[in-house]
This record gives structure tokens, C-alpha cells and sequence, in this order.
């Protein structure tokens, strides 16, 4: 009895074990694989042999790297805002206020989340052309709505109609406007979730590649995955691997920094459907 | 100090009552009507409680008042003037809810002056009148905790609170006190009732339980089926019930009812013979109706009079005196101060013939008793449930 007890026990952190290599393993190696230069490059050392921070020095010397990791918080940040902003609003129309066709809307809504991203893609062309949004970071936000708006709008819609009726009766009754139910008692009882779907809406806009891609032209307007696909070597044969891997580390940490000062309220934002009174 | 000059102003609460008028109230939910036809006056000041069973439309009465539902059609006036379109804020009311409804992010200073705040009221003045609730309320020690850190008692308080810092002309309560346990009932009740001595605002309170209607009101209206039933004032409701179903709903336990028909009817009383047999003297004034109308004879636990038939036996159930009824006792509920005893013979809706006494039941399981009907403490309703006037009632 003890015995399979212990066998379980170990089988079980094994797995821990193995999803954790999993995860982080492409991090560590390109940490490690940022420090090296030259030749060292192609050795598979797990330790580098020394600590070089040359790559890291060529990226944002040679490279628009620097603008390009302005242009994409712009980008990420105003997304969220946006998303959070419209978000909010319209969760509280959806789960508030009943009105002729909302369940209509509200799968309306799921569904533009469904289209893949190439499906759109030359649509969303003419659209941000259309606008004079082309190769402009605004272009970039409007676009990324697509797929942030759909989640942010409906996490919150769940989370709001969980919210009691008489909550906001009582704000009615103190003679609070929805502006100021919205804001003022229903925003600070959403924290977790305007965190959750905040920040994957910033993970989201801060990975984008396809639509950063096609939208933009030129350097001053591009973001950082798109930055680091067109790092160039000396010449047109060498793949500059340190550096492009210098430049993932660098965009990779504010990410898992964001994760982890947040960790907490992700979680009971993804598990706690519910704010009790 | 600037503190004394707001202060006095908060404690001055002359700031008045209003009265409300609702003329042919109607409400509609999709197909279904919630309320019909309400014609209802509440006095300026008045205490007054709705009560009903689950589903009558007292809540939603309430709701209609307070602004938080639309009216499908008729007039709602308060203080003379239409409110039918209101804002909720414009109507001077407030409303403590069942389930509390304090902001839970905030603390109870917070709770209270949030509706003040939002009024762009001067600091200093809010504060005073934050102090002064907390004060009536005892909540002083309290006022930086959170919601969820207050017991259930004192999360009511602070619901009431928030109502009264706003010195509205109209306090409704939306059955404040069903989540409180049976004692802290007690002690809330009494305190809303000294509330609205000191307040003399107009209250409507909306409950199921009729010892909280019963004892706040100065006039109880009785809903069922989104009409009122009966209103008057609670003990005129208990004597003088208008329906079958106002005598029932008022009183506890529940009043007793028996089929018969009027063996002979007139000014002056009326002889009721039960489906069972015996005759009934009634006093109630029946001329309106002939001999040989089904009638149902009503009366309540706490007046059947119990006598032990040791005594002068008579054997042969059936034809007892009018007023008597020889019945076997089925089972008894001693509560000390009275004893609840079950009667083997049907009333109407299937439950056994109650008896209510004071301190012991006086009578054994099995055995047999002549219960008495004295005359004036019988209610006589028609075929359609609404009574004849009774002619000593009290009041």
C-alpha cells in the first residue's frame, strides 16, 4: 500500500518534471544560446562556455531593435486599453441590460473569433488601407481588435452576469448613473478578470506576426516579432543566430515578469466565476 | 467647530414623509401579469407592510414603488405629483434589500457615503451624516471594516445605514430580515420599528413572515395573485378578514375551516349546519344570503374552547348542542406556554380541526372532547370566499 503510494508519488513529480523541461527548456536554450557567438554557436552546450553579452550589445547597435520594442508596448498597451475599455462597455450592455437579438450578438461576436487569421487577412488589407492605416501602428491596433475584443468581451460579459442583480439596484437606488455603476462597483469587483484578459489580450498583441507583417513597411512602424524576423547578418548567407536569439530573451522577460507579478490574480480570474457579496 | 453646524443638521430629520397614491397599477412580465389593477393610498408617515405568499407581487409592488420596474399602465404619485417616469433617484426613496447589497469592495463608511458622494455633497457634511447613521445604528466601531468582515446583523444595520443618510422621504424594505436567524429577527424588528418612530419617514416593508407584518405595521395589505386582497390595520385584518383567503393568511396557526351550509340566516346571526352533522351558531350578519347557501364556517385555533366530556357524558356523536363538536384528539405540540392540539375531524383543506391553548393541551391523545364554537369568535364566508360581517368583533 505504501509502496504504490511512493511509486505514484514519484511518477507524479516525473511528470511535473517532464512538463517543466518542456516548457522552459526553448527558454534556457536560448538564453544559453544568446551568450555564445561564432562557431561556439553550433556546439550543443547546455552551460555556455562563457558569458558574452556582445549579442545582446550588436542587436541594439545594428539593429532598429530599439524602436522596435517601443513601437510594440504602444501597440500591446493601446490594445489592452481599447480591449478593456470597449470590453467593459459591452459587457455590461450583454450581461446587464436585455435587448432584443443578444444571444445573436454575443455568438456574432464568438464567431469573428473563429476566422483564421489568413482568412481575413487580405480583407483586413483593404479595410486598413481604406482607413489610411496602412503602415501605421494605429493599423496594427485596429486589426489586432479582431482577436482580442471576442475573449475580453465575453470573459467579462460571464464574469459581469455573475455579478448580483441588487448590487447594482442598490447604486441605482444611491442615484449612480451606469457610467458610475460601471466604474465605480463593477470595475473594482472585476479586477481579476480585466487582469486576466488585459494581459492576454498584451501577450497576444505583443506575439503578433502575420497581420504586423502585411500592415507595415517600414522600420519605424514595426514591432518586435517582425524585427526579429528580418534581423540580417553580414551577408545575405548567415543567419546571425545569436542575435536573433538575443532579441527573444529580450522580448520573451517582460512578458514572464507581467505573468509572474500577476500570477495570482490570473489565477483566481481563470478559476472564480463568481464575486460574492 | 465646523463639525457642530452639519451635525445639527443631521440630526434635524423633519426632513418630512411623503404619501404615495397608485391608481389602477398595472405590471406585465412578457405574457404574464404580475400585478392587476392595485389601488393603494399610503399616508404620509405610514408604516405600511405588504405581505402575500411567494409569487403574489408584493416584491415587484415594491420595485414599481422604488422605480426599479416600469409600471405597464396606471398612475403612480407621490406627493401628488406623477412619477410613472421617474428616475429611481428622483422618486426620495430608499431601499434596503434582502440580500444586503453592500458594495464589497468598500468598507461600511465607504457604503454609507457612496450614495452622498454621488449626490456632490460637501465632505465635511458627509461625514457628519456618515457619523450620525453610525451613531443610531451603532455601528461606530465598525465604519472601516469591510463587508465581509460584519455579521449578518450588522450587515443589515449597515444596509440601513446607506438607506438613512440620505433622509429619504421613503423607506422601503424588500424582506430585510429573512436571512437573519430567529433571534437577531426579533432584536432588528424592534429596531426598525424605533427607527421609524425617531425617522416618522414612510416606510413600506415587504415580508412573507406575518409576525414582522403583524407587529411594525400601522396598515397591512394583503396580496395574492398580484391583486390586493384586504388592507386595513393588522388587527382589524385578524378579526374583521374580508376572504377566505385573508383569514387564512393572518393568524398562526392558520385559521380553521369547515363546510357546511346556512341552515338559517338573518340580521342578527346565522345557523350553519357542517357537512358533519352538528349546527353552528354564528354571530354574523347574514342577511344577504337565504337558507340552504353553501357557506364556509371559520374559526380560529386560539378561540375553540376544549371540554373534557368526563363529566356530563353524552354518548352519541352527531347531534351535540349548537356550538359543540365531540371529536377525538389525534396528536399535540406542547410549546410550554401553549399547546397546539390536533383534532381528529377534516377541515377543508385537509388538515385536522386545530386547537390552540394556553400552557397544556388539557385533553390525552385518543381520547374524546366536546369542543366548543362560541358564537362571536365565528367567521361565516360564502360560496365565493367573502365573509359576512361579524357583528362583536372587536374594533
Amino acid at each position: 500500500m505504501k509502496r504504490r503510494a511512493t511509486a505514484r508519488t514519484v511518477a507524479f513529480y516525473a511528470l511535473v518534471a517532464l512538463i517543466v523541461l518542456y516548457a522552459v527548456f526553448p527558454l534556457y536554450y536560448a538564453i544559453v544560446t544568446s551568450f555564445k557567438s561564432g562557431t561556439a554557436l553550433f556546439l550543443p552546450d547546455l552551460v555556455p562556455p562563457k558569458i558574452d553579452f556582445g549579442n545582446y550589445g550588436a542587436l541594439f547597435a545594428g539593429q532598429p531593435f530599439a524602436g522596435a520594442i517601443v513601437n510594440s508596448l504602444i501597440v500591446a498597451t493601446s490594445v489592452v486599453v481599447v480591449s478593456l475599455f470597449v470590453g467593459v462597455t459591452a459587457s455590461f450592455a450583454l450581461a446587464r441590460i436585455s435587448f432584443r437579438g443578444r444571444p445573436l450578438l454575443l455568438v456574432t461576436i464568438l464567431g469573428v473569433s473563429m476566422f483564421p487569421q489568413i482568412a481575413v487577412l487580405s480583407g483586413m488589407f483593404q479595410l486598413v488601407r481604406a482607413m489610411g492605416l496602412y503602415n501605421t501602428m494605429g493599423g496594427l491596433i485596429v486589426s489586432y481588435m479582431i482577436f482580442t475584443l471576442p475573449f475580453t468581451v465575453w470573459v467579462l460579459t460571464t464574469f459581469m452576469r455573475d455579478l448580483p442583480k441588487e448590487l447594482e439596484e442598490a447604486a441605482i437606488m444611491d442615484g449612480a448613473s451606469s457610467w458610475t455603476i460601471v466604474t465605480r462597483v463593477f470595475m473594482p469587483l472585476l479586477w481579476p478578470a480585466l487582469v486576466t484578459t488585459g494581459l492576454l489580450a498584451f501577450i497576444g498583441a505583443w506575439n503578433e506576426f502575420l497581420f504586423a507583417l502585411t500592415f507595415t513597411l517600414t522600420n519605424t512602424q514595426r514591432t518586435v516579432p517582425v524585427a526579429i524576423a528580418l534581423i540580417s547578418g553580414a551577408s545575405a548567407y548567415e543567419l546571425p543566430w545569436g542575435i536573433i536569439m538575443a532579441a527573444s530573451v529580450v522580448v520573451t522577460l517582460p512578458l514572464v515578469v507581467l505573468v509572474l507579478v500577476f500570477q495570482r490574480k490570473i489565477i483566481s480570474g481563470l478559476t472564480v466565476g463568481a464575486v460574492k457579496g | 467647530m465646523t463639525a457642530d453646524k452639519p451635525q445639527a443638521k443631521g440630526t434635524d430629520r423633519a426632513a418630512g414623509a411623503s404619501s404615495i397614491a397608485l391608481r389602477a397599477i398595472e405590471k406585465t412580465f412578457g405574457k404574464t401579469r404580475v400585478l392587476r389593477a392595485i389601488d393603494l393610498d399610503i399616508a404620509a408617515g405610514e408604516f405600511c407592510v405588504f405581505v402575500g405568499p411567494s409569487g403574489c407581487g408584493k416584491s415587484t409592488l415594491l420595485r414599481v414603488i422604488a422605480g426599479l420596474e416600469d409600471v405597464t399602465s396606471g398612475d403612480l404619485t407621490i406627493d401628488g405629483k406623477r412619477v410613472n417616469d421617474a428616475e429611481p433617484k428622483e422618486r426620495g426613496a430608499a431601499m434596503v434589500f434582502q440580500s444586503y447589497a453592500l458594495y464589497p469592495h468598500m468598507t461600511v463608511r465607504e457604503n454609507i457615503a457612496f450614495g452622498l458622494e454621488l449626490g456632490k455633497m460637501a465632505k465635511a457634511e458627509i461625514e457628519a451624516r456618515v457619523r450620525d447613521a453610525a451613531r443610531i445604528l451603532r455601528l461606530d466601531a465598525l465604519l472601516d471594516r469591510l463587508p465581509k468582515q460584519l455579521s449578518g446583523g450588522q450587515r443589515q444595520r449597515v444596509a440601513i445605514g446607506r438607506a438613512i443618510t440620505r433622509n429619504p422621504k421613503i423607506f422601503l424594505f424588500d424582506e430585510p430580515l429573512s436571512n437573519l436567524d430567529a433571534a437577531l429577527r426579533v432584536q432588528m424588528r424592534i429596531e426598525i420599528a424605533k427607527l421609524h418612530e425617531r425617522l416618522k419617514a414612510t416606510m413600506i416593508y415587504v415580508t412573507h413572515d406575518q409576525v414582522e407584518a403583524m407587529t411594525l405595521a400601522d396598515r397591512i395589505v394583503i396580496l395574492n395573485e398580484g391583486g390586493v386582497v384586504q388592507v386595513g390595520a393588522p388587527l382589524e385584518l385578524y378579526h374583521r378578514p374580508k376572504s377566505v383567503f385573508a383569514a387564512g393568511f393572518i393568524g398562526s396557526p392558520r385559521m380553521n375551516f369547515l363546510r357546511g351550509e346556512l341552515a338559517a340566516a338573518g340580521e342578527a346571526g346565522a345557523t350553519v349546519k357542517l357537512a358533519t352533522g352538528e349546527t353552528i351558531e354564528a354571530r354574523v350578519d347574514a342577511r344577504a344570503a337565504a337558507a340552504g347557501a353553501k357557506v364556509t364556517l371559520g374559526i380560529r385555533p386560539e378561540h375553540v374552547a376544549l371540554a373534557r366530556s368526563g363529566e356530563g357524558e353524552r354518548d352519541g356523536d352527531g347531534d351535540g348542542a349548537a356550538g359543540t363538536l365531540r371529536v377525538r384528539v389525534g396528536m399535540i405540540e406542547s410549546l410550554g406556554d401553549v399547546a397546539i392540539v390536533y383534532l381528529e375531524h377534516d377541515t377543508v383543506d385537509g388538515v385536522p380541526l386545530t386547537v390552540k391553548r394556553e400552557g397544556e393541551a388539557g385533553a390525552e391523545r385518543g381520547e374524546h372532547v366536546t369542543c366548543i364554537f362560541p358564537a362571536n369568535a365565528c367567521h361565516v364566508f360564502d360560496a365565493d370566499g367573502a365573509a359576512f360581517p361579524r357583528l362583536d368583533a372587536a374594533r
